[in-house]
């Protein structure tokens, strides 16, 4: 009975002690995470009239093609890692004319601003973000093409 | 002498020969000393065990003392394991283990589950879109885990200026 006891007690020691070490890792790394935010003008044409402009990565442009968007190409046009420090924000500048500021609530949770041209906020995000997930924010632009810009986790 | 005749020997000593038989035996025993001397020996042996049972009295009538043996014996047949009165101590040990175990796990699992990534699934409760301008929608699409905030009103107002080479700032 004595070594059936000590035997309980163990696996209940573990069972406890084991989710409080991936905490703790996961609190490690949740200490700084990485981000990437793209900006992607979306058209119908097969090349983009900026030759600087490439195609989107294909996990990208698999990740868009399940969006209920009309358009079937996407360009990269400008691309920026950074990282936010936990309950930190960060302001990263996509173009002249748009911008996102990322607040990180907690580990998961980020606010994500976007503002336009006039340094408005155009609309203002929180969600859950974690790893590989991707926050997309969009508006159509003339010619039938549209502006993306795109809010991915990395790590 | 055979088996047979020491047989029919020993019956005949028990009287248990019909009277033809036993007198054909004791007509052998007349003429054979060896038959003889086997039916003096079996005489004697009996007389011994005989006087040797008579010694051995019961306490009880012989119905009652075999009567008490059959009653053992089903008792026996009978008897199950007896469980031990358990202590109340003993009860809440038995109990308070597995609790304490069930109680460690889910403890445990409420602190790793931001990290197993429950919210992925149940993020649309705590998706929340705070639009200035009332033409915003939110798409969100479980299987890949993409969120579209998507803006209706026309680019140009914010992003971009009214020529359609300006749309987005490229350069």
């Amino acid at each position: 009975m004595k070594s059936k006891f000590t035997s309980a007690f163990r696996f209940g020691w573990l069972a406890l002690m084991l989710p409080l070490l991936a905490l703790g890792s996961g609190r490690v790394q949740a200490a700084d995470a990485k981000y990437e935010a793209q900006l992607i003008w979306a058209s119908n044409d097969k090349k983009s009239p900026n030759p600087k402009h490439k195609e989107v990565e294909s996990e990208m442009r698999k990740r868009l093609g399940k969006l209920p968007l009309k358009w079937v190409n996407y360009f990269e046009v400008n691309r920026k890692s950074f990282t936010v420090s936990d309950g930190g924000t960060n302001r990263v500048v996509m173009s002249e004319k748009s911008t996102i500021v990322v607040k990180r609530l907690d580990a998961q949770r980020v606010e994500v601003s976007l503002y336009g041209k006039k340094g408005d906020v155009c609309t203002k995000q929180t969600q859950p973000l974690p790893k590989d997930e991707i926050l997309v924010f969009g508006g159509e632009s003339p010619n039938e093409t549209a502006w993306l810009v795109t809010l991915k986790r990395t790590d | 002498m055979n088996q047979d005749l020491q047989l029919k020997l020993q019956a005949y000593l028990d009287g248990e020969l019909p009277s033809n038989e036993a007198k054909a035996v004791a007509d052998r025993v007349a003429q054979d000393a060896d038959s003889r001397a086997l039916l003096a020996e079996l005489t004697s042996t009996c007389t011994a065990l005989t006087g040797f049972e008579s010694t051995i009295k019961l306490p009880e009538t012989r119905e009652f003392y075999w009567s008490k043996i059959a009653r053992d014996l089903q008792r026996l047949e009978r008897s199950v394991p007896e469980r031990s009165p358990v202590s109340l101590f003993t009860l809440l040990r038995r109990l308070a283990l597995p609790s304490g175990v069930l109680i460690a796990l889910l403890v445990g699992l409420l602190l790793i589950k931001p990290q197993l990534g429950f919210e992925r699934r149940l993020g649309v409760a705590e998706t929340e879109t705070a639009q200035v301008d009332a033409g915003t929608f939110t798409y969100r699409d479980f299987a890949s885990g993409t969120t579209l905030v998507w803006l209706s009103y026309p680019a140009e107002n914010e992003f971009a200026e009214r020529g359609a080479a300006d749309t987005m700032s490229w350069e």
